[in-house]
């Protein structure tokens, strides 16, 4: 525990006080110019502008900077060498890859937290907005985010650091497109569907975290939708992170 | 020494490129510019995009995102040529938008107000009835449908009903009252045309409304009248009247009667007493 506990801290600190998070802070700035600026050009849809590429502008900054980072963590301990330091420690492959994806997850959602908040507060001065109705959808993503650096570390944990991002950015884009796929798969029949069933069923349907449009068409969603939301992302979570310590496990160092 | 010198050379070198890429930018906007307005254009070209479909296929769920994006793309291409040209893609991006999501409350009203001047009044319509089921209670969705109706299609009946179903929904311009009862003085149902007026005077507040509604009460109390006397005195003296002089040459009328709205005219074909248009 007190291994995980480290390495927890330890990737968290490395993200946060590294060139990502400033890299993060100046985008999430522009970003706000550029939302801002957008929404002035938009006949008086000022608040909807900003509302819906603020949440789409913050998420997407998060995805790539999860990616990037989740992708390249276990690649930049081999090429630094700090993997040979922890290897001979009595630290288990599960701390370690469960601490990895910690610490990426806890800096992450500081760096989304913060770009949130950046744009909409800026923007709240200026525009009366609906922050807690931005805010369900903001929550939810993360668990989207989440999901995506335990992919992304599964990856990691057998690939290089350019395989696993593209790897980890093919498997966003599926997660979008599951609905289209099954359906393609469904019209074609025959063995086509087999495998657009499969792949519906074990590729992780990130759809279901997407509450940017589902907010507004159903306000009054139930409250057994998130708990089964959130489940499935925990399960899905569980799954990768046990398999990258099998990875782990058996990769020679 | 030698790298201060480095250091300010690099910086020249760098104002210089930025200068020279700025001037060359200008100069190509102004020669596209040129060239656009030598084109004697008729029409504004249409814009490439994908189809709906397409777009929600790649947008990886960003529906809201998407359509905002085509809309600051509809208000570009719509704001960026000559107001009084045909735009050719303009209904296909109002449609784009409001597909991708129909939440968007304003491309709806947008549509409606200029699609009719770009002739295009049916698709303007059509968008109006999509924005009716999505926003019932929105009026001036209505009140654009029923002017549409009224002055672009000349449908009466169509422009009545939207006018009489924007009474009381959320802003309704309060000439609302008054176009509906315009449109339904010029459908057959006279009697049902005078009851809405009168029912306009009994519950309108406002005084010009009421004003208005006072002398279409007064022009329709008067055609209705004329059109009974014309029908009694063909009936009982066997002539056909051609207009309404021949009613003050047969003694019926001191003279021919004005309503507040202005002179009245009579149709022999269709037996219909209405007012004059100027």
């Amino acid at each position: 525990m007190k291994s995980f506990i480290a390495i927890t801290k330890l990737t968290a600190l490395q993200v946060i006080k590294g060139r990502v998070f400033n890299l993060s802070l100046l985008l999430s700035v522009l970003l706000t110019i550029m939302v801002i600026a957008f929404s002035d050009i938009s006949l008086d849809q000022n608040i909807r502008i900003i509302q819906n590429f603020g949440l789409a502008g913050t998420f997407l900054l998060a995805i790539i900077i999860s990616i990037v980072s989740a992708a390249n963590i276990v690649s930049s301990e081999q090429q630094k060498g700090n993997i040979y330091l922890i290897k001979p420690k009595p630290v288990s492959d599960l701390s370690y890859v469960a601490g990895k994806f910690f610490g990426l997850t806890l800096s992450l959602l500081v760096i989304y937290t913060v770009s949130f908040f950046i744009l909409f507060i800026t923007a709240n001065f200026f525009f009366e907005l609906n922050i807690p109705q931005i805010f369900i959808p903001f929550f939810f993503s993360f668990f989207e985010i989440a999901i995506l650096i335990a992919v992304a570390i599964l990856f990691s944990s057998f690939s290089t650091a350019i395989f696993s991002t593209l790897l980890t950015l093919a498997v966003f884009v599926v997660g979008h497109s599951l609905s289209l796929i099954l359906s393609a798969a469904t019209q074609t029949g025959g063995v086509a569907e087999l495998v657009g069933k499969l792949i519906y069923y074990v590729m992780p349907n990130l759809e279901k975290f997407n509450l940017r449009e589902t907010i507004y068409t159903l306000p009054q969603l139930s409250s057994s939708f998130y708990i089964w939301s959130a489940i499935y992302a925990l399960f899905y979570i569980c799954l990768c992170i046990s398999l990258a310590t099998l990875a782990t496990k058996k990769r020679e160092w | 020494m030698k790298d201060q010198y480095l250091n300010i050379l690099s910086l020249v070198w760098t104002a210089l490129i930025l200068l020279t890429a700025g001037l060359a930018q200008a100069k190509t906007d102004q020669i596209l510019h040129q060239e656009y307005l030598q084109l004697n254009i008729k029409q504004v070209p249409p814009t490439n995009y994908l189809s709906v479909d397409n777009i929600k296929k790649i947008n990886l769920g960003f529906n809201k995102a998407s359509a905002d994006y085509i809309w600051l793309a509809t208000i570009q291409y719509f704001g960026g040529g000559n107001p009084n040209l045909p735009y050719q893609s303009l209904s296909e991006m109002i449609n784009t938008v409001v597909t991708l999501d129909p939440n968007f409350e304003y491309p709806y009203l947008f549509g409606g107000v200029v699609l009719p001047w770009q002739e295009e009044p049916q698709e303007a319509l059509d968008l109006l009835d999509a924005g009716i089921k999505r926003f019932p209670n929105n009026g001036l969705l209505y009140y654009y449908a029923g002017s549409i109706a009224k002055l672009n299609l000349k449908d009466a009946n169509r422009a009545a009903g939207y006018f009489q179903d924007s009474i009381g929904k959320i802003g309704t311009p309060p000439a609302a009252s008054i176009l509906a009862g315009v449109s339904l003085t010029e459908l057959d149902d006279r009697q049902f045309a005078r009851a809405w007026w009168e029912g306009v005077l009994q519950t309108e507040e406002n005084e010009n409304i009421k004003e208005r509604a006072r002398a279409w009460l007064q022009y329709l109390n008067l055609v209705i009248d004329l059109e009974k006397l014309i029908s009694q005195v063909e009936s009982s003296t066997d002539t056909k009247i051609q207009s309404l002089n021949d009613l003050v040459k047969m003694n019926i009328l001191k003279e021919v009667p004005v309503s507040e709205l202005g002179k009245l005219k009579y149709n022999p074909q269709t037996k219909k007493v209405s007012r004059i248009l100027n």
